[in-house]
């Protein structure tokens, strides 16, 4: 067996639904190849970390299409596909972008789990992606970033999560959801002050830059005028973009 | 009366095979997402029963002789025979227009249940309207000037676009995702059950806000004690809005653009 195949199948395998022949396989093959090994016992660990999430009530819906593929996965042996229930992906994927706050959030805050989750955390990132685990779709990180925000503690590990998330998420939907949370933060929060005045220079997408320059003038933060009038100068931004910041510019005295 | 039949048949295959819709089929590894980019023709999306992606097409391209044996080649490699390459990698499903001319044909995709499709419309060499019917899941959408339109749909759905109008009229509303559409200058028209549940994001500039939905103003108070006992005409960054009662998310957003809110 391939290397690329085993590691397909890894959570199948862990969960005990593949067939014998193929457990016969993957166990030959692991016992064999160091790099699947690892990922093996990584995943293994993590899946079952995972599992113990009492916290993480699956969204109503959610489970019963689990449930819905479980049969649709048995009714179709022909054709092996790997299905990872939706839940499952979105407890994974809380964790994986946001981090130590989120574990640290749900299984309640004892430090010496703390400490071992952040290690952890780093380590398995490589695995999780292996598994197929990372490709969350706009509307699921959307509905984390508002519900790990909706517990009201806004604390450095959220924060760099959300300007992370701002910054470099490839969804446009998603930035701006994220910016729409650090904006209620922008008065209280001087890092995320300066976060967004530093995402100026980042943003390249014209309803981010109307967005961000928006939220910074109407709170007043003066020090970002340099930036956007540079952006107002530029040749290469959108037209909308220019006359809105020439407008905002003006307000900021 | 056989000969006279044959020939009529000599003469019919070929006007039918003119016109014919070709079908590649592809069965995913990994049951998860399906990335469109630079299929510049027209898309439509439905939902299948079963586990393989289909795409029909009335691709066709008169192919040189001297082509036999040979694949079109343009951004991608054309390996189906439709004018698009499918390919798949790390749980992702790639179909790529292989080359501009697919402008010109339409494509139908069959997408089975539980994935996620996300459609980048972003060239400005697109059709003027990505216009999806009657589809049930998650999709992500981004367009340049395009005009979305999103009818009978569920979601959840991300759209965003520059110029582009963005239409969406729910049959029913996907409550465990949010929605968020957002464009610059184009104008947001949503249409929605009247008994939906759901908490909405108004966010506008210059546009205007036209409504007949049951809203009740839903957006977090501020600590002004001057305010008391009157009612907010203006809030300022826009609003959130409750509708019976409040529910899921949907974030609507348009720079220049007017926001339409109606009842189905």
């Amino acid at each position: 067996m391939k290397c690329e195949e085993v590691k397909i199948n890894l959570p199948e395998y862990i969960d005990g639904k593949l067939d014998m022949n193929t457990n016969v396989l993957i166990r030959k093959h692991i016992d064999n190849c160091e790099s699947c090994r690892e990922i093996y016992t990584e995943l293994n660990a993590f899946l079952k970390f995972t599992g113990s999430f009492k916290e993480i009530e699956p969204p109503s819906g959610m489970k019963d299409e689990f449930l819905q593929l479980a049969e649709l996965e048995e009714s179709t042996s022909k054709t092996r596909t790997l299905i990872i229930p939706a839940w499952i992906k979105v407890a994974a994927m809380i964790i994986f972008v946001f981090g130590t706050f989120a574990a640290g959030y749900f299984t309640g805050s004892e430090k010496g789990e703390n400490e071992f989750v952040m290690a952890e955390m780093e380590n398995l990132k490589q695995q999780v992606l292996l598994a197929g685990l990372r490709d969350y779709s706009g509307p699921q990180k959307i509905e984390a970033v508002y519900s790990l925000t909706a517990t009201g503690q806004s604390n450095d590990e959220l924060v760099n999560a959300l300007v992370y998330t701002l910054n470099s998420d490839k969804n446009v939907n998603v930035r701006l959801a994220a910016l729409n949370v650090l904006s209620g933060m922008i008065n209280t929060n001087t890092q995320v002050r300066n976060e967004l005045i530093n995402s100026l220079t980042v943003q390249e997408n014209p309803l981010l830059q109307i967005s961000l320059i928006q939220v910074l003038t109407e709170s007043g933060v003066k020090e970002a005028r340099d930036k956007i009038e540079n952006l107002s100068n530029n040749e290469k931004t959108d037209q909308n973009v220019k006359e809105f910041a020439r407008d905002m510019v003006k307000t900021i005295i | 009366m056989k000969k006279v039949t044959i020939v009529i048949a000599i003469f019919i295959i070929p006007l039918i095979s003119l016109s014919q819709v070709k079908k590649y089929e592809y069965t995913p590894k990994v049951k998860n997402r399906i990335e469109i980019k630079n299929l510049l023709g027209e898309i439509s999306l439905k939902n299948s029963g079963g586990n393989t992606i289909v795409v029909e097409s009335d691709f066709n391209i008169d192919k040189p002789e001297r082509a036999e044996g040979l694949q079109l080649m343009g951004a991608a490699e054309d390996n189906t025979e439709l004018g698009i390459n499918i390919t798949e990698e790390n749980g992702v499903v790639r179909i790529l227009g292989a080359t501009k001319k697919v402008k010109d044909y339409k494509y139908s995709i069959s997408v089975p249940k539980g994935i996620v499709v996300n459609l980048d419309y972003h060239s400005p060499f697109t059709s003027d309207e990505l216009e999806i019917e009657s589809y049930e899941g998650s999709l992500e959408i981004k367009t340049l000037s395009a005009n979305v339109k999103l009818t009978n749909c569920t979601g959840p759905f991300t759209v965003n676009s520059v110029s582009g109008n963005v239409e969406a009229i729910f049959s029913s509303v996907d409550q465990d995702e949010p929605t968020s559409l957002a464009s610059v200058s184009g104008l947001i028209d949503v249409s929605v059950p009247s008994s939906l549940k759901a908490t909405i994001q108004l966010s506008n500039i210059t546009g205007d806000i036209y409504n007949n939905l049951d809203l009740v103003n839903a957006s977090k108070e501020k600590d002004d004690s001057r305010s008391k006992g009157l009612d907010e005409i203006k809030h300022s960054g826009g609003g959130e809005y409750a509708l019976n009662g409040g529910g899921q998310k949907l974030l609507l957003k348009s720079v220049s653009g007017n926001i339409y809110l109606r009842k189905k």
